[in-house]
This record gives structure tokens, C-alpha cells and sequence, in this order.
């Protein structure tokens, strides 16, 4: 089969911007698994939730595996869409497109966040003085803001009198490895508390630690004003400067361009690049078929040490225009050439605000997440819950409200159906599905899987969790309750 | 399975396969279309800057015409070196002979026949010998610059002798009187002597009777008594010869006559290269005349047949000065030997009609020039030195201070937008926005026609009578008293720009007009400055298929 290279263009584009689009916003933890607690890994949204079974140990790299891609404000029909006479489909920048609908759609500050986790390790066992879990993490989040001001300015142009604050702009992209030891016991009939504490390794990090960057338009003057820092820690590569402070190159180490294996942990484990995070959690059931539970992760930071560098780009500029002498303007010396040359000048008066310099340690606190739900339980098999999830990023909060139908029909299966209300919108239905075969225990849990199949265009986030453990020993109470024999 | 799940899962399966048909629609990219257009607006400032008149003149004024005064008010001026003079040709010395006899009637005879033999006798003699220049001119002293004295002697008496000339009036180079001793060594009757005397350095100082210049020579004649007798036809001849003479300096009385006669001309290529500032009515225009004179008399000039030739029609006019002419310049006087004197004589618009010479736009002026000693008396008291001169500079100045109701000036330029010219499927309106802020006291309505190969007009760019720059308000001397704002906008909708593709040249028509519409006459300094701005707003459309 011939499959032309417009075609290609086009899945890609349609798969970009599904995937970016197609996932939700900050939320880079599935809200279904809140009340989920069948699957070992609950625990990392609340860590007093333990797991029915006395001990577990996760495949490696699939105990969990967590994708997350989202964005915060357009959907895939915002871009892509039917044509509104023909039998075809335009983007929103075509001739029939509707440009002011996609900026209406676009929030004063968006973002695009993706996020994968993949655990090395992660076990748990219970003990006489309550359930412990040990986890190794690798963490990569990527963050892309970009104002709405600046779609705005490329669709619209840089009209009269309009500033365009474009504060906000830039991207964190941060990789670090985290070691957690967690521990959660029942120290009341109906209360369960848990802890957890995360030691963190960074292993790189690009940070836009300030941005503030506004222009205004107008026939007088065009002003900008910036105060940009961006940050990084680099410990695998190697920063060259110039004569001028500007960066020269960029040498990756040998070790790491040779892919030498006995160099990665130096890398993935860098006690230069430390921090330390502490999550907590509580159950409580007030009564038999209500449960109240909060719980508080990522509380925490990494202190990026390592490799170090700045770059900052702070100025206030007005442009008012490019000051021409007409009596300098000769046969040779033409106004081409005058422009040239003004052009010349300015880009490097832009430039010059432009400063690299090596770096001092500066330090990141972990997205916060702050999340406090309750479960009624119809039967002992069949709840319903309410969960608030509030996620402290950095300079914004944002609110979810997620409702969820769980069952479970004790070891076997374990099934959530959820709604959430997330960033304005309101279509956001999920489903978790968790089986237990013998000891091996899988599970695929989605906030917005069923957006997928219903509403795809309108889907602005998906994740993900996929994981595999084995499990043994299932709690001795369940079994009494249950009446059935003891088969692991 | 109950029959209620049954149609349950039947009824979700329906829904699912409709929303799924339905999501086909957004997601059957085959039918994407790959089309994107822009349409932007874009404003933003383009250019800005300030010309002061004195910057604009001096990139204008590529022959140097223009200067300032003091106070920075801005002049023209076309000036000639009419004349240059030195004085060491002015009076001619002409040569002089004086000749002086020892006859036997100046012989003392009974005292000379009372003398033995071998006594000396002594004669004396004194005589003056007018000393004169050309004309009336009278001299006073000379020094002497070159030039011999020469003494001829001849003596038929048979006698030895001395023979001793001297004259209080004149000296030597070390200030002495001058005194010569001549032995009559030759008894024989047949004597002679030659004698000559290098004059320069010399001085001559002249006694004045009735009116005329006399050099005193004293004559003393020694005879030693030979034994001979002295006969009538017995002579002793002294011939004193001045010959060859200048002067370092002469003092006197030096009679009129003429020293210039010289005739000049200069362009005035502000008219001769800008026919259409021929309105321009100048408040004071102003014929110079500059003179530098150390020579000791008072000399006067004048302008004889100083005649414009229109710019317009080449028509001549006449300058007619109606006062203080022929111009008297000023001279040395006795306790200022050596030093310059300068004269500025003005001629302008009270003392001639030269208002009617620029009324004409003249494009060129001829003249002639006459120079002449002042008539004065005999009396006067003149000197010359051999340095002494007269130099004498003509300028034509037009301090600009002028008035006009309307002068206009164009130029044809060439216009290359290359071979792609404006793409008005990507410019769809463009507008420029030009704010000034003008000290000068000059209106300026522009035009510009945008001309094809064949310079016929396609179209321009401004609307009609478009004011450009407003003219600055002056107070009742012309000066500066607020300068104006303006600001003006030019559209250019797409059919405009189109027509830019076919355009080969422009015409560029400035149309000025200075300030309370043209009847005040107004002044340019050079501090005055023209500030602009030039902004644009263009509306683009960016269509990737257009663009293909």
C-alpha cells in the first residue's frame, strides 16, 4: 500500500495533537485509583490506603507505568474540525476557520504537560506494626506554558493599543529518580494513617524559574518588558562558554554518549541533585459504611546543585521606531543598507540583555497535591465516592472534582467507573479495571478512557496507569469474612 | 444475563457505534485540508528622526554658499576677489639730473689773486633743486629703495683741488648726512671723476617752497693756488644724477588718479538651478563691498554697470545706488603706517534698487569696477609704502529672509520595486502615518505621481493639496514663535499597492508656502529642526496556497 507523505503528515499531525491535547491538564495521577484501593499502588495517591494482600512485589518497570499527556485548554476539535460546507476537515488556521473560537478557547496561561513514570522497584509487605512499601521511581515531567496573549499576537498581529502579557512563557522539563519508603497502620478501629518519605536524585532539570514578559503595541511604540530566568542542571553534559558569555557548546560526557552502563548510576542516583519529599494520608469511617479520607503527596523538593547554569534575559525596551538621518542616505549608502544595518544593531542590543552564566544551586519544590475524598458503601463490594483534588503548581492551583462507582468482588476484580470535572470541562469519564489472577495482579486505569471512545475530539488529557504485580496472603479478616480457604 | 442487561449492553453498544460514526467526521484526515490563512494587522512604529537647517544646509550646500551669523540666522552668499592691488606701482620716481657750475665769476678774484701759491681758496655753493613726482604730487620724504646716486665731475681749472658735496636732506643708510669728497688731483685742466652711490637704504627729505619739492645740495670747491691763472672759459662741472629710484615708503601729497578698472561677474545658481524659487521675495538683500587698504590715501570706488540678468527671461536690469556713492574707503593715516584698514560698504535696499535686481531672479551679475585716489589738497598728508596694497571683495548676500505665496520644486526619480513588486495577495492595506513637528517657517504640500516607462501618470499617492508639514508660527520679525504639529495618514488599499508593479518613476512635487500664507516674511536659523515619525498599521493576508 502507497501511503504518500501528505497522508503521513497529516496522522502525524492528527496523532500530535490527539496526544497533546487528549490529556488533562495537571493531573498527572489518575483520580480513579483514589478509591481503588484493590490495586497495590493505590497507596501513592494516600498512603494510608494499604492493599488487601500481605505482600507484593511489582514487575519491574510495569508496577506502575504512568503516561500522562495533557493539556489544560484545547481539545482536538478546537483545532481540527469538519468544514463547514464541504465534505472535508480544516484546522483553525484555514481561509473557513474560525481563529476567534480557538482564542476564546485558549486560557490567559496554558500549558501542555506530560508526564511517565516508570517504577524499578516497588514491594510491599505487611508487618505486626502496619504495611510497608518500598518504591524506586524514575519521573520525567515536561511542562509547556504558553500564554494566550501570544496566539493571539501570531493569529491576530500586533494591533493598536493591546499588550499581550505573556507572562508565564517557557517550559520545565525535569527527570530525577525517587526512593520512597512508606508505612501505614490502622492505630484506631476506624482510623488508618499512612506515611511515606521520598529521598529524590536529580538527574537533570530545565527550569523557568521567572517569567514575566509583556508587549505592547502600538503605531507610537512597541514596549517589552522581560524578566526571564531559566535555569538548568546538566550533570551529564558539559557547558562551553565564549569570550562574550555566550554558550559555545554543549559537550555531552563521553561516559554518557558511549552508553557506558556503569556510569548510569552516577547519573540516575546523583546525591548532588538531592531532595526529599513526604507524602501522608488518613482513613477514617466514622461509621460502617462511610469513609472519609484526605492525604497530601509530593510535599517536597530537589535542591539542583549539579552543573548548574543561567540564563536571564531581563530588559525593558521601547522600540519606537528606527531613527534614520535622510540626509545620511547617499547612492551608495541606500536605505536597503541603512536598514540592514539598523537591523544589525538592534539584534544585537536585543541580544546583549541576553546573559549566560554559570549557575547557583536553586532549589524546586514538587507539585503539591492535596486530596480529600469520601466513600459511601452500599454493599461491602459496591461504594460510591466523591473526590476534590487540588494540585499546587507552580504559581497555580488547579481544582478537580471526581465521582466514582466502584466494585469489587473482593481478590478477583476490582472495577471503577468516574466522572470528573476538570479545567471547565465537564466530559471526563473514566474506568479502572483491576484482575488478579492466581498472584499475578494487572490493572489499566484511565481518568479518561471512556473520552476516548465517545468524545475523542473534545478529550483534552488522557492517562494512564498500567501495572503488574504479583500478590500474596490476602488479609486473614477477609478470608474469615469471606468463608473461603486460604489459597495463597 | 437478565433480558433488562441485555438491552442494556444492546442500547450502550448503539450509542458507542453512533458517537463512533459520528468521531469519523473529525478524524478521517484524508480529507484534511492542508490550506492555512493569516490575516493579520501589524502596527508599529517604522522610522523617526530630526533635520535641523543647519544639517539639512550643509548636505545641501555642496559649493558652500550658505554661512550663518552669530545668532545662527542663515545667509547666501556668492561672493568675488574683484581686486587686488599692491602699492609699489603706484607713484613712478622718475629720474633726476641736477647739474652744478663753478664758473670764474664764482671765483672771488682778489682773493684769489691775493693768495701766494700753494694756498688753498675756498668756494661755496649752494642750490636747490626741485625734487618732483608725477602730476601734483608732492613729496615730503623717500626712502629710498634701490637705485643710485651718481656724481659727475669735470674740471678745466688748472688747479688741484677738493671738490666736497653734501646735503642736509639727504642721508645715508646710517642716518648721516650725506657728504662726498672729490680730489681734483689733475691740474692740468683736464680733471674728471665719476663717482656712484648704492641709494638704497637712503632718505630723502624734501624742502617745500611755492608750492613745489626742492633737494638742497651744498657745493664746496677747495682750489690750491698752482700759479696759473683762471681763465673765463675755466669750468668745474658737477652733474648729481638720482637714477633708477624706488621706495621703501614716500610721504606726501599724492594726487588723484585712478588705481581699479576692472570688471567682473558671478553666478547665483539659486535661481540659475531652481527656476521655481523665482517667487521668493527676500526682505534684505544685500550687495557687500569689502575693502583692506594700507596704502595712506584715501581712496574711493565705484560700481559702474553693475547690471542682473533675469533668471526668468534673461532681461537686464540696472543697480542703481541712490546714496553715498561712489563709496568712500577708509585709509591709514600717519600714526597707523603698515596696518590694514578695513571697510565694509553695504549696499541694500534704502540706499539702491537692488530689491529690483532680486525681484528679477537673477541668474548671473556683471559689473565694473572704478577705483580712485580721493581728490583731495595739497595739504593732505599721504604716504605709500612699497608694501602697502588694496584688496577688494564683492559678495552678493541674501540673509534668508524671504516670503512667498507659493514656489514649488520637482524632481523625476527612478522607482525599482524588482520583479516581484508588491505581492497584494499578502499586503492587503497598508497605511502610513506621519506625525511632524515643524520649527520650519514653511508650509509644504507634497505630491508625488507615480509615472510608467512612458512618464505617464498612473496615479499618487497622496490626495490633492495634501499638507505635509505645517508652517510654524513666527512673530512680526519672521523669528520662531511655536512650531507646528501635522500629522497625516496615506492609504494604500490594495488596488494602489497593484499598481505599483507598473511604476517606473516618480514625480516628486513640493509645493512650499511660508508662514500666514506667504505675506510675512519669515527667517531661517539654523537651529531650527524638523522632527518626524513614521508609523505604519498594514493589514496582511497570508494564504499558503495564494503564496504557492
Amino acid at each position: 500500500m502507497k501511503v504518500s507523505m501528505n497522508a503521513i503528515s497529516r496522522l502525524t499531525l492528527s496523532l500530535g495533537i490527539t496526544v497533546c491535547l487528549s490529556l488533562s491538564g495537571e493531573a498527572q495521577i489518575s483520580n480513579s485509583v483514589y478509591f481503588m484501593p484493590g490495586v497495590p499502588q493505590a497507596n501513592r495517591v494516600n498512603p494510608a490506603h494499604q492493599p488487601n494482600c500481605g505482600f507484593y512485589i511489582g514487575f519491574p518497570l510495569l508496577a506502575p507505568m504512568r503516561m500522562e499527556l495533557s493539556s489544560n485548554s484545547l481539545s482536538y476539535k478546537d483545532i481540527i474540525y469538519p468544514h463547514p460546507f464541504q465534505d472535508s476537515l480544516i484546522t483553525f488556521l484555514h481561509s473557513e476557520g474560525d481563529k476567534q473560537a480557538f482564542l476564546d478557547k485558549l486560557e490567559p496561561s496554558n500549558f501542555i504537560v506530560t508526564d511517565l513514570r516508570a517504577s524499578l522497584a516497588s514491594l510491599g509487605f505487611r508487618t505486626g506494626i502496619g504495611f510497608f512499601t518500598l518504591d524506586v521511581t524514575t519521573r520525567m515531567d515536561q511542562a509547556v506554558y504558553y500564554p494566550g496573549d501570544l496566539a493571539k499576537l501570531v493569529l491576530n498581529g500586533a494591533v493598536e493599543g493591546e499588550t499581550y502579557q505573556l507572562d508565564g512563557i517557557g517550559a520545565d522539563l525535569s527527570a530525577f529518580d525517587e526512593v520512597s519508603l512508606g508505612w501505614s497502620e490502622s492505630i484506631l478501629d476506624n482510623l488508618q494513617v499512612g506515611v511515606r518519605a521520598n529521598m529524590l536524585f536529580g538527574i537533570g532539570d530545565i527550569s523557568t524559574r521567572r517569567s514575566e514578559l509583556s508587549v505592547t503595541t502600538s503605531r507610537e511604540a512597541w514596549n517589552i518588558q522581560s524578566d526571564l530566568l531559566v535555569s538548568a542542571s546538566l550533570p551529564f553534559a558539559e557547558v562551553v562558554y565564549n569570550e562574550d558569555g555566550m554558550i559555545e557548546e554543549i559537550v555531552i560526557n563521553d561516559d554518557i554518549e558511549n552508553l557506558d552502563p556503569f556510569s548510569f548510576p552516577r547519573y540516575m542516583f546523583n546525591t548532588k541533585n538531592l531532595g526529599f519529599g513526604v507524602d501522608v494520608g488518613v482513613n477514617y469511617r466514622p461509621i460502617e459504611q462511610l469513609q472519609l479520607s484526605a492525604s497530601a503527596v509530593d510535599i517536597g523538593f530537589i535542591s539542583w546543585k549539579d552543573e548548574v547554569h543561567d540564563a536571564a534575559y531581563k530588559m525593558e525596551y521601547d522600540y519606537i521606531g528606527l531613527e534614520l538621518d535622510p540626509l545620511e542616505l547617499t547612492e551608495d549608502y541606500s536605505f536597503g543598507d541603512y536598514l540592514d544595518s539598523t537591523f544589525s544593531q538592534m539584534g544585537d542590543s536585543l541580544l546583549s540583555f541576553l546573559e549566560f552564566t554559570p549557575g547557583r544551586a536553586y532549589s524546586k519544590r514538587l507539585n503539591t497535591k492535596l486530596y480529600v475524598g469520601a466513600s459511601y458503601y452500599v454493599t461491602p463490594n459496591i461504594n460510591f465516592g466523591l473526590l476534590s483534588r487540588t494540585d499546587f503548581l507552580q504559581g497555580n492551583i488547579s481544582q478537580q472534582f471526581t465521582a466514582s462507582a466502584n466494585f469489587t468482588t473482593g481478590r478477583f476484580i476490582n472495577l471503577s467507573l468516574s466522572y470528573s470535572y476538570k479545567n471547565s470541562y465537564l466530559k471526563n469519564f473514566g474506568a479502572g479495571f483491576s484482575f488478579n489472577v492466581g498472584p499475578l495482579n494487572l490493572y489499566l486505569i484511565s481518568d479518561n478512557s471512556l473520552n476516548a471512545l465517545f468524545w475523542p475530539q473534545e478529550a483534552r488529557s488522557v492517562n494512564l496507569w498500567f501495572g503488574m504485580n504479583l500478590v500474596f496472603g490476602y488479609r486473614a479478616e477477609e478470608r474469615l469474612d469471606k468463608d473461603k480457604p486460604l489459597i495463597y | 444475563m437478565t433480558r433488562q442487561n441485555f438491552y442494556g449492553i444492546i442500547f450502550l453498544l448503539a450509542g458507542g457505534l453512533m458517537l463512533t460514526t459520528c468521531h469519523k467526521d473529525y478524524f478521517d484526515l484524508n480529507k484534511l485540508s492542508d490550506e492555512i490563512e493569516l490575516q493579520l494587522q501589524l502596527v508599529a512604529p517604522l522610522i523617526y528622526g530630526s533635520m535641523s537647517l543647519d544639517d539639512i544646509v550643509e548636505r545641501v550646500d555642496s559649493q558652500g554658499y550658505a554661512n550663518e551669523f552669530d545668532d545662527g540666522f542663515i545667509y547666501l552668499v556668492y561672493s568675488d576677489t574683484a581686486f587686488s592691488m599692491r602699492a609699489d606701482t603706484m607713484v613712478d620716481i622718475p629720474d633726476k639730473f641736477y647739474t652744478e657750475y663753478y664758473i670764474d665769476s664764482d671765483i672771488d678774484i682778489p682773493i684769489w689773486i691775493g693768495s701766494e701759491i700753494g694756498d688753498t681758496v675756498s668756494f661755496y655753493k649752494s642750490e636747490l633743486f626741485a625734487f618732483e613726482l608725477d602730476g601734483n604730487d608732492r613729496v615730503d620724504s623717500i626712502l629710498i629703495k634701490g637705485g643710485q646716486i651718481v656724481i659727475d665731475v669735470m674740471s678745466s681749472f688748472r688747479h688741484a683741488g677738493i671738490l666736497t658735496i653734501s646735503s642736509g636732506q639727504i642721508l645715508n643708510v646710517d642716518r648721516d648726512t650725506f657728504s662726498t669728497i672729490i680730489e681734483i688731483s689733475d691740474p692740468s685742466g683736464g680733471f674728471t671723476d665719476h663717482q656712484i652711490f648704492l641709494s638704497d637704504g637712503y632718505s630723502l627729505k624734501t624742502s617745500e617752497e611755492n608750492d613745489t619739492s626742492y633737494l638742497q645740495i651744498n657745493f664746496k670747491l677747495d682750489l690750491i693756488n698752482s700759479g696759473d691763472p683762471i681763465n673765463p672759459e675755466d669750468v668745474c662741472e658737477i652733474q648729481t644724477s638720482f637714477l633708477d629710484l624706488s621706495f621703501y615708503n614716500v610721504f606726501g601729497y599724492i594726487d588723484s588718479r585712478n588705481l581699479i578698472d576692472e570688471r567682473g561677474s558671478f553666478d547665483i545658481p539659486l535661481y540659475a538651478d531652481n527656476p521655481g524659487l523665482a517667487s521668493l521675495i527676500f526682505a534684505d538683500p544685500r550687495i557687500n563691498i569689502f575693502t583692506s587698504s594700507s596704502i595712506g590715501i584715501p581712496i574711493e570706488i565705484e560700481l559702474d554697470s553693475f547690471i542682473a540678468t533675469s533668471s526668468r527671461d534673461g532681461s537686464e536690469i540696472e543697480l542703481d545706488i541712490t546714496e553715498g556713492h561712489p563709496f568712500q574707503i577708509g585709509a591709514p593715516g600717519v600714526d597707523q603706517i603698515g596696518e590694514w584698514i578695513d571697510t565694509e560698504i553695504n549696499i541694500n535696499r534704502e540706499t539702491s534698487n537692488i530689491d529690483d535686481i532680486f525681484a528679477a531672479a537673477p541668474s548671473g551679475i556683471t559689473y565694473n569696477l572704478i577705483g580712485r585716489t580721493a581728490a583731495g589738497t595739497e595739504a593732505d598728508q599721504h604716504f605709500i609704502l612699497d608694501t602697502s596694497g588694496l584688496d577688494l571683495t564683492l559678495e552678493f548676500l541674501l540673509p534668508l529672509d524671504f516670503k512667498s505665496s507659493g514656489f514649488s520644486l520637482q524632481d523625476t526619480m527612478e522607482f525599482e520595486l524588482g520583479e516581484d513588486g508588491i505581492d497584494t495577495s499578502l499586503v492587503k492595506f497598508a497605511q502610513i502615518n506621519m506625525t511632524t513637528l515643524n520649527e520650519l517657517p514653511i508650509e509644504l504640500m507634497l505630491q508625488v505621481y507615480l509615472l510608467d516607462e512612458t512618464y505617464a501618470v498612473i496615479d499618487s499617492v497622496f490626495n490633492a493639496d495634501a499638507v505635509l508639514l505645517q508652517a510654524s508660527l513666527v512673530d512680526t520679525d519672521g523669528k520662531l514663535n511655536e512650531p507646528m504639529e501635522e500629522t497625516n495618514t496615506v492609504a494604500f488599499p490594495a488596488e494602489k499597492l497593484g499598481r505599483l508593479e507598473n511604476v517606473s518613476f516618480m514625480l516628486v512635487e513640493a509645493r512650499m508656502i511660508t508662514s500666514a500664507g506667504g505675506e510675512q516674511f519669515v527667517k531661517l536659523y539654523s537651529q531650527y529642526s524638523l522632527d518626524f515619525e513614521i508609523s505604519m498599521l498594514a493589514n496582511f493576508r497570508i494564504n499558503n496556497r495564494e503564496s504557492n
